[in-house]
């Protein structure tokens, strides 16, 4: 998500004066995401009181359909169409992030404002990785959960590179000017990028020593 | 971000010397440039890439051991999903 607001950011030809209103909306976001994530946990936790078994073996429409069980019909008709948007919303993001970083790194043009014949490369990837996605989701007796944990993981544990980096840019006073980071900024972004770390750093590792069995699961 | 100041590192203690209603100033002129700039005038503003940052020998020591911290557990993600697939 980083990477897609960066690019898009630039994409839309946002300004300075853009920036305000561009705090706002990642603020709300930040909250509707919290709330939204603390509305899934609540879900999971649910359940696991009624049922016992946790959304262990769930993939798909087996979550909302055991939620419908235990909260009712509208309770699993709400989660699934949580999960369609965020799906769609998925799709568009990591597909146009790394066509804008395909893009970026062969220095041609990556722009949803350019035609697809002058920006093919960043048109094949934006489609080529939907499909990619999509074939991987389709083939039969694939892990799904296993994907999207480790991935999540993985994604937590890769975070705090980017975010550490994205601090260091955000206090260059020559490159930032007067939108430089300030100290009780500083300090708030270094706890939010710990906190991340530490957090995705114990499930990766909790994870791989319950592996290779060095504590129970 | 203008043609005529390109983007630089390594002037924050001018920067912290400019008065703030001078600097409000020249935001706002720099806004001004900015809108007044065509498509392919922004995109090759935004692309000019900056020199390398000096950092401190703190920081490239933090640099270091966030990049062992990244390989070494992401070794361990990778391995943990391997054995799930089995």
């Amino acid at each position: 998500m980083i990477f897609f607001q960066q690019s898009a950011s630039a994409d839309k030809g946002m300004t300075p004066s853009d920036v305000a209103h561009g705090r706002y909306d990642t603020a709300l976001g930040a909250v509707l995401a919290a709330i939204f994530g603390i509305g899934a946990l609540v879900a999971g936790a649910a359940l696991l009181a009624h049922g016992g078994s946790g959304i262990q073996g769930f993939a798909g429409a087996g979550f909302p359909e055991a939620l419908k069980h235990v909260a009712g019909g509208a309770a699993g008709t709400v989660f699934a169409l949580g999960l369609i948007e965020a799906g769609a919303v998925a799709i568009l993001t990591i597909s146009a992030s790394t066509a804008y970083a395909a893009g970026e790194c062969i220095g041609a043009s990556h722009s949803f404002n350019s035609s697809p014949r002058s920006a093919a490369v960043f048109y094949v990837a934006n489609i080529g990785v939907a499909l990619l996605a999509a074939v991987v989701i389709l083939i039969p007796g694939a892990p799904l959960l296993s994907i999207a944990l480790n991935a999540n993981v993985l994604a937590t544990v890769l975070l705090p590179v980017s975010l550490v980096l994205m601090v260091m840019l955000a206090n260059d006073k020559g490159l930032m000017g007067p939108w430089a980071n300030r100290r009780s900024t500083n300090v708030v972004g270094v706890a939010v990028i710990a906190f991340v770390g530490v957090c995705g750093a114990a499930y990766g590792i909790d994870s791989f020593l319950q592996t290779v069995y060095l504590i129970g699961s | 971000m203008s043609a005529e100041t390109p983007l630089t590192h390594g002037v924050p203690a001018e920067l912290d010397c400019i008065p703030e209603q001078q600097l409000q100033a020249q935001e706002r002129a720099e806004d001004e440039m900015i809108m007044h700039l065509e498509r392919d005038q922004f995109v090759a503003e935004t692309s000019r890439p900056v020199p390398r940052a000096p950092l401190s020998a703190q920081a490239t020591v933090g640099l270091w051991a966030l990049r062992v911290f990244v390989i070494v557990v992401s070794l361990m993600v990778i391995y943990t999903f391997v054995e799930q697939l089995h």
